[in-house]
């Protein structure tokens, strides 16, 4: 069946589709970060060596693409909680959103620094 | 499968208006479903640039003229010719929630005494007119035709909150499965698209919270 | 196209040999009932862990990431030094099972939604094996979405040969009467509904007021000013029998709605609600009175909901989008009676043969001849006009509802509610104008004297607006809060469609054809009458298509929405109780021919004229020549009107030549039905010389109780060159309690 065009909805719905993109990335990243702690049951050349490979700059630009993902499906899952539990929170859904965008946004500023901290120092010294 | 047309017309006309000039000026062969063009009978769901919506309600100043507007079928039903889907699955999950007043015991020799706060708590779902614009813009519905999905849902709230009716179980419980109300990943899109400002949303909530509430 | 006309009617001993499956129903659900409550467990669950793992994540993530420095610090010593001691050895354990969890369940969600495997298979490997939930997830996202949403798109049929099918009784539309025979006639015989729409498309639920019935329960009120107000209403030409019937039974027929769900409107006590509407009085006029039971002002909505969902709880058998396009009728005896109806099926483009009992038609009403109406493009008298060209006579269909509150220039329907809401109508100079032609009732007198007071100040120059040509509904002085709770669709219309706030904007209003006093001709069995006298057995009509005649010359508001529960319920009754006792009538030979005729006369025909041209033609000449003020001149123009388009008629095309879903074909069908309509409502309103009702004539201003108080039939003759004309004639109206009055409000 064609799809036709893109379905124009709104923040509801694209806030969901956010949520699930993190989720799912989020659930794969967690599949790969448990295979690759099991190696302390290895040897501990193993688990260092495998480590080694991810002290690089892509993979701290990831751990801040991970920490954005985290934070907004954290946030915008309270945000779902409060939309299934509090009796007004159909109605306020699209100003929890954007408190729930905006302070995401705000925390993400403010980790910059902290996590890509290696990374900048490599490139800018 | 787009066809363009163009055609001149009063902005304030409504978009089924312009889509009867087509038919009736242009091309015969154009087929879509009309009634009381009005916004009371829920025939002409379409996709209106986009969105879902009634075209005898939305008016041609409202969508951008400057631009092309595009016009299509609604989502997640078959599609059986140019603007027309199939219905029967929408109206099958509507019969599925048994929608229908349940009393036991004697009917009363008068009316049933309903007081005005009583008839409140359900009124907002009683406006449904089953035009699918909320069913099929649900983004759950379009990937599993078999969710019950909002208008059914909202077609079970109008009862279960219904002071008169005694079946709000059997009806919880019917909802209260894979493809019931667990389903509504609150997006949202039903409460924008219902011609008749259902709050859609609000409404599974509620079921959804009646559900647990019962349970514990 | 050849069609094999030879039809095979085998007798059936199994009636379900000639049914068509009913609509598709949809593959069972989970149906598991065991596992009902998982999913409401699992929601919860994911809502209880989300809140826990906020906590948790958020708090290892601000830990590792920020204060020791991420990837760049670990090590295995590191790990080492953290899970010596138990209590990180347990968060983290706690955060990562949970999170496994959480994140499984949500892809469970995903391939709930994406994927058509079984999940329980996938549940149990997230939880044992997390190896393989990558194969499965990879698998799950690579089918595609679109099979799971593979309905077969049509049934499948035997293409060419005749569709036959037998019931007992036949209901031709699925609106408000004749759903509420439906409820009744399914109880008692194997009974089939056939509906151009679907149920709840029906007009019925563009119905706005109110149902009227003398409950009494706002202020005292009784069936017999009912009954007197209808005959007033009605201008004298009430069958006055039929009014009390409609007046009696209106009680019941109220309550009945609400026993099956119905949410009225409730007074302070908890009882249904009742206002004020036009033409109802008590004592016999001297003031308004609470009359009129209502929901909110979707009384219509609410009711044709109401009885689809009784429908549905009883099972009724629906065939929609099938449109009846003949009637069949056979000797017996020499005895006109029934056999049955011949639909087409628009999905296919077939031709089904409803072999019946007993036939309701219930169809509606012909409000589509007129440009500015309130009427549906789906009212195209389709009814009447299969009644009609059989040779069965119409009643007064010179008379028809001019209401007096559509928006200008669109049509749509204003309630009439609006006016017992307290809303007032203003001319130009902002006077309230129904003070002077209606010194008592003023704005709530009857339709037909509201709607020429309407055009009267327009004429006279007091008209608003830059031509003049409309009057104001003004609801500014009502609070809000009344408009939000009682006249909340109407004021949204008048938002959407003109971009007025009725708060503080006065709405431009006009008055727009309405309603359809006349009809098939019955009694108040609902018995079809195929002359003055004799009932034709087995035929049946109820709601808008009827004319038994409880309005007359004119229907008072909020008398429709009863007369259809009233007689639809009668009409469903007597139809199954007739068909219990019934024997089918052999179907005519060639059932089908007259219908497939004139079906591939339209689809092969090349002529240059256009439809809808012709359409907008015959609108325009009835609004201009046939609407509120006639004359005869007016009425002469548009009977030369309309046979100068019959003629053009012959020489229409379509463009869509197919047989799936044409549409096109079938708006050419209708205009046929209203130009046959027409012809007759004009022909009829030419030979009354009088006024009455909704029927007036400037050039006989008056009404004339010594030579017209009367029903006119109309019939269609066919001379022998195949030309064919309209015959009137004459029934005596049924008076029982009340001589006409001279009518004033």
């Amino acid at each position: 069946m064609p799809a036709g065009t893109l379905y124009r909805g709104r923040e509801g719905m694209w806030s969901w589709v956010a949520h699930r993109v993190t989720g799912v990335l989020i659930f794969f990243f967690l599949f790969a970060h448990v295979l690759d702690t099991a190696l302390v049951r290895v040897s501990p050349n193993a688990y260092n060596s495998v480590i080694a490979t991810y002290k690089t700059w892509p993979v701290n630009l990831m751990e801040y693409g991970l920490t954005a993902a985290v934070l907004f499906h954290a946030l915008n899952g309270l945000r779902v909680i409060a939309v299934d539990f509090w009796a007004k929170g159909p109605k306020y859904q699209r100003q929890m959103l954007w408190s729930v965008v905006t302070l995401w946004v705000l925390l993400m500023a403010g980790a910059f620094y902290p996590i890509l901290r290696v990374t900048l120092r490599t490139w800018f010294g | 499968m787009w066809v363009d047309y163009q055609l001149t017309v009063d902005p304030k006309i409504r978009v089924l208006d312009a889509i009867n000039t087509v038919k009736w000026e242009q091309d015969g062969t154009l087929t879509y479903r009309r009634s009381c063009a009005h916004g009371v009978c829920g025939s002409d769901a379409m996709r209106i640039n986009g969105k879902n919506r009634l075209a005898c309600k939305t008016l041609i100043k409202d969508v951008n003229p400057e631009k092309p507007i595009t016009i299509e079928p609604i989502k997640g039903l078959t599609v059986l010719k140019d603007l027309v889907v199939d219905m029967d699955p929408f109206f099958q999950a509507y019969r599925d929630v048994m929608p229908f007043l349940i009393t036991t015991g004697n009917a009363p020799t008068k009316e049933r005494i309903q007081s005005e706060e009583d008839v409140q708590r359900f009124e907002d779902t009683t406006k449904c007119i089953l035009c699918a614009a909320c069913t099929t813009s649900c983004p759950v519905f379009w990937n599993d035709g078999q969710y019950f999905g909002p208008a059914a849902i909202v077609n079970a709230h109008r009862f279960i909150f219904d002071s008169r009716d005694e079946g709000a179980e059997q009806r919880l419980e019917i909802l209260n499965d894979r493809e019931g109300v667990w389903r509504c990943r609150t997006t949202f899109n039903c409460t924008d698209a219902c011609p008749r400002g259902i709050e859609v949303t609000k409404a599974i909530q509620e079921v959804k919270r009646a559900l647990v509430t019962r349970r514990f | 196209m050849a069609i094999d006309t030879n039809i095979e009617l085998t007798d059936a001993g199994d009636p379900s040999a000639f049914l068509i499956e009913p609509p598709r129903s949809r593959t069972k659900r989970t149906g598991r009932k065991s596992r009902t409550n998982f999913e409401m467990l699992a929601w919860l669950f994911m809502r209880l862990s989300g809140i826990v793992l906020v906590f948790l994540v958020l708090g290892h993530l601000i830990i590792q990431l920020l204060l020791d420095g991420g990837v760049s610090k670990i090590s295995f010593a590191f790990v080492a030094g953290r899970w010596a001691s138990p209590f990180w050895q347990f968060w983290d354990l706690l955060m990562l099972w949970l999170a496994m969890l959480h994140g499984a369940n949500g892809m469970r969600t995903v391939i709930n939604d994406y994927a058509e495997r079984e999940n329980t298979r996938f549940w149990l490997k997230v939880l044992l094996v997390t190896a393989t939930v990558f194969t499965v997830l990879l698998a799950a996202w690579s089918s595609s979405p679109s099979t799971h949403n593979q309905l077969s798109a049509g049934r499948t049929r035997q293409p060419t040969v005749m569709q036959v099918h037998k019931y007992d009784t036949v209901i031709v539309g699925a609106g408000g009467a004749g759903m509420r025979a439906a409820i009744e006639s399914t109880k008692r015989s194997r009974t089939a509904v056939l509906t151009k729409l679907y149920p709840t498309r029906s007009h019925t639920g563009a119905a706005q007021g109110g149902m009227a019935a003398a409950l009494a329960n706002v202020e005292e009120d009784n069936w017999e000013w009912h009954t007197f107000d209808t005959v007033k209403g009605g201008d004298y030409l009430v069958d006055q029998d039929a009014a009390e019937i409609l007046a009696k039974e209106a009680i019941d027929a109220v309550l009945d709605l609400e026993k099956m769900g119905l949410p009225f409107n409730r007074t302070p006590e908890g009882r249904i609600d009742q206002r004020r509407f036009g033409g109802h009085t008590r004592d016999h006029g001297q003031a308004a009175v609470r009359r009129s039971c209502y929901a909110a002002d979707r009384t219509g909505h609410m009711i044709l909901q109401t009885l689809y969902q009784n429908c549905v709880k009883e099972g009724v058998e629906f065939f929609n989008e099938f449109y009846v396009l003949d009637l069949l009728l056979n000797e017996v005896d020499g005895q006109t009676r029934t056999a049955g109806v011949v639909a087409y099926e628009l999905a296919t483009g077939e031709i089904h043969v409803f072999q019946a009992k007993s036939v309701i038609f219930a169809s509606g009403g012909n409000g589509k001849f007129f440009k500015v109406t309130s009427n549906a493009h789906t009212l195209t008298g389709d009814g009447q006009a299969a009644a009609f060209r059989r040779g069965l006579p119409l009643e007064d269909m010179e008379f028809f509802q001019f209401h007096p509150t559509g928006i200008w220039r669109m049509g749509i329907l204003l309630t009439e509610g609006a006016r017992g809401e307290g809303g007032i109508l203003r001319n130009k100079h902002g006077e309230r104008f129904m003070e002077k032609y209606a010194p008592v009732m003023k704005d709530l007198a009857s339709r037909d004297v509201v709607s020429r007071a309407i055009y009267t100040e327009i004429r006279e120059g007091r008209g608003c607006g830059l031509d003049g040509d409309h009057v104001y509904l003004d609801l500014t002085h009502l609070p809000p809060e009344q408009l939000d709770a009682k006249l909340p669709d109407i004021t949204e219309f008048a938002r959407t469609y003109l971009g007025i706030e009725p708060y503080t904007d006065p709405i431009p209003i006009q008055p727009t054809a309405h309603y359809a006093m006349g009809g098939i001709p019955t009694n108040v069995q609902g018995e079809v009458l195929k002359d003055n006298d004799t009932v034709i057995p087995g035929l049946y009509a109820a709601g808008e298509v009827a004319c038994v005649s409880v309005h007359g010359a004119n229907r008072l508001g909020t008398n429709s929405l009863l007369d259809i529960n009233v007689f639809g319920r009668r009409a469903g009754i007597a139809a199954a109780e007739y068909a219990a006792t019934a024997d089918y009538v052999e179907l005519p030979e060639n059932p089908a021919a007259k219908v497939v005729e004139l079906l591939e006369g339209i689809r092969t025909g090349t002529g240059e004229e256009r439809v809808s041209d012709i359409r907008s033609e015959l609108q325009q000449t009835m609004d201009t020549n046939s609407m509120v003020y006639r004359t005869e001149s007016t009425l002469k123009q548009a009977v030369a009107d309309i046979h100068a388009l019959k003629e053009r008629y012959k020489n229409i095309s379509v463009m869509d030549k197919g047989k799936r879903y044409n549409t096109d074909l079938l708006e050419a069908v209708e205009l046929g039905n209203l130009l046959d309509l027409a012809e007759v409502t004009a022909v009829s309103g030419l030979a009354r010389k009088e006024s009455r009702g909704g029927h007036f004539r400037e050039d006989y201003p008056t009404r004339d109780d010594v030579n017209f108080m009367q029903h006119t039939m109309a019939y269609r003759e066919v001379d022998a060159d195949g030309k064919d004309s309209i015959r009137l004639d004459y029934k005596p109206v049924v008076v029982t309690r009340y001589q006409p009055m001279e009518r004033k409000y």
